[in-house]
């Protein structure tokens, strides 16, 4: 049986507020590069930079950035997972996460590095924008509902 | 005359008030506030890497920071009103914390170091490279300080204040150590209580629907000016 009380995040008073620091810096790296790479997409450009371009240059320090992210997010989770887990509003980001993850390398790096019709690369680039967010939204109001 | 007191005739105005009271503002709010730094934050991210040449460095450091400039500024100024209306809604509570001076303290810093390295980096078509990586230490370390010291702010107990009430949260952390913050005072550290406690109650509900009303409008004119 697993005892929350032994968890490293409960038992040092530093290492929670560090590991949420952590979570909030890592998520600033991964979606605001995924966001550069929206923006572009919708025509505000970086200089002369592609969308294919901005994509490549940022790719790696991006995954960097939601990995940290999603790794802390665990372990911030695992503080208090049942009641992580039966809350409706987390379990809602927990399944946006999935699919904004899985629509970020699929779609949106298909869509970035390719030739497609205007009304379908913005689109893609507000579906982005708007999952990343509301996952943000969904992580605050958790705390309030 | 206290920095609680002067807090205190701040969160009084009506606007303030209606903030922290309400159910739905306060969270929409400090998650505008967060989005902004998820999404904005790339921008600062990308633009102190081409400084540092890591990434990017076929485009023009000075074209990039150009083009990104009109959109920083949007989500800067987005950013600030959100934080200034959570930030005055609590105002008694967090001008005596140690983490909020420091976080304005090093929002000031970030003012001055944009001064500083105006001419050099950030408002130049010839850019003096050792200054162009300078300023971007500079600006990711101040940033990252920013947003660390915001983070922190909610874990930090005055002495005296009622806010170690236990919470559900506060189970997390039953030891409580002492520390010391010599950067701006000394203060004594208590373990994290939960986040934000929402001080909604019914009779609030009927407040909330005036309050984002009101709040739209002066988000709106805030942005547009």
């Amino acid at each position: 049986m697993y005892d929350t009380s032994t968890n490293f995040l409960n038992v040092h008073e530093w290492a929670y507020g560090l590991t949420e620091i952590a979570h909030i810096l890592s998520l600033a790296v991964g979606v605001g590069l995924i966001a550069l790479v929206d923006l572009c997409l919708l025509g505000v450009g970086v200089g002369r930079a592609s969308a294919e371009r901005l994509w490549r240059a940022t790719a790696v320090v991006s995954l960097i950035g939601l990995i940290v992210a999603v790794t802390t997010g665990l372990m911030i989770f695992s503080t208090d997972p049942i009641r992580y887990f039966q809350h409706p509003t987390m379990r809602f980001k927990l399944v946006l996460v999935l699919v904004a993850l899985a629509f970020n390398y699929t779609v949106h790096s298909r869509v970035a590095r390719g030739c497609y019709p205007r009304l379908a690369v913005s689109s893609v680039a507000v579906i982005s924008l708007v999952m990343w967010v509301t996952i943000v939204f969904s992580g605050i109001f958790y705390a309030f509902t | 005359m206290s920095l609680a007191s002067v807090g205190q005739s701040v969160q009084d105005i009506a606007v303030f008030t209606a903030v922290r009271e309400s159910r739905l503002v306060y969270p929409i709010l400090l998650s505008t506030h967060l989005a902004c730094i998820a999404i904005f934050g790339g921008l600062i991210l990308v633009t102190n890497l081409r400084l540092l040449g890591w990434t990017l460095t076929d485009i023009p450091a000075a074209d990039m920071i150009r083009a990104l400039r009109p959109w920083k500024q949007f989500g800067f100024v987005v950013m600030v009103t959100c934080g200034v209306l959570l930030g005055a809604s609590k105002a008694s509570e967090y001008l005596p914390n140690p983490f909020f001076q420091l976080k304005i303290a090093l929002l000031i810093a970030l003012a001055l170091h944009g001064i500083y390295f105006r001419r050099t980096v950030y408002r130049t078509a010839v850019m003096v490279e050792p200054k162009a990586r300078a300023a971007a230490v500079m600006s990711l370390i101040l940033w990252i300080g920013v947003v660390s010291m915001g983070r922190w702010i909610a874990y930090y107990d005055a002495p005296t204040a009622a806010t170690n009430l236990p919470t559900a949260n506060s189970v997390r952390l039953p030891t409580r150590t002492c520390a010391t913050v010599t950067v701006i005072q000394v203060a004594a550290f208590g373990g994290p209580t939960k986040i934000m406690n929402s001080t909604a109650t019914p009779s609030d509900t009927c407040r909330t629907t005036a309050a984002i009303a009101d709040l739209a409008a002066r988000l709106s004119v805030t942005v547009v000016c």
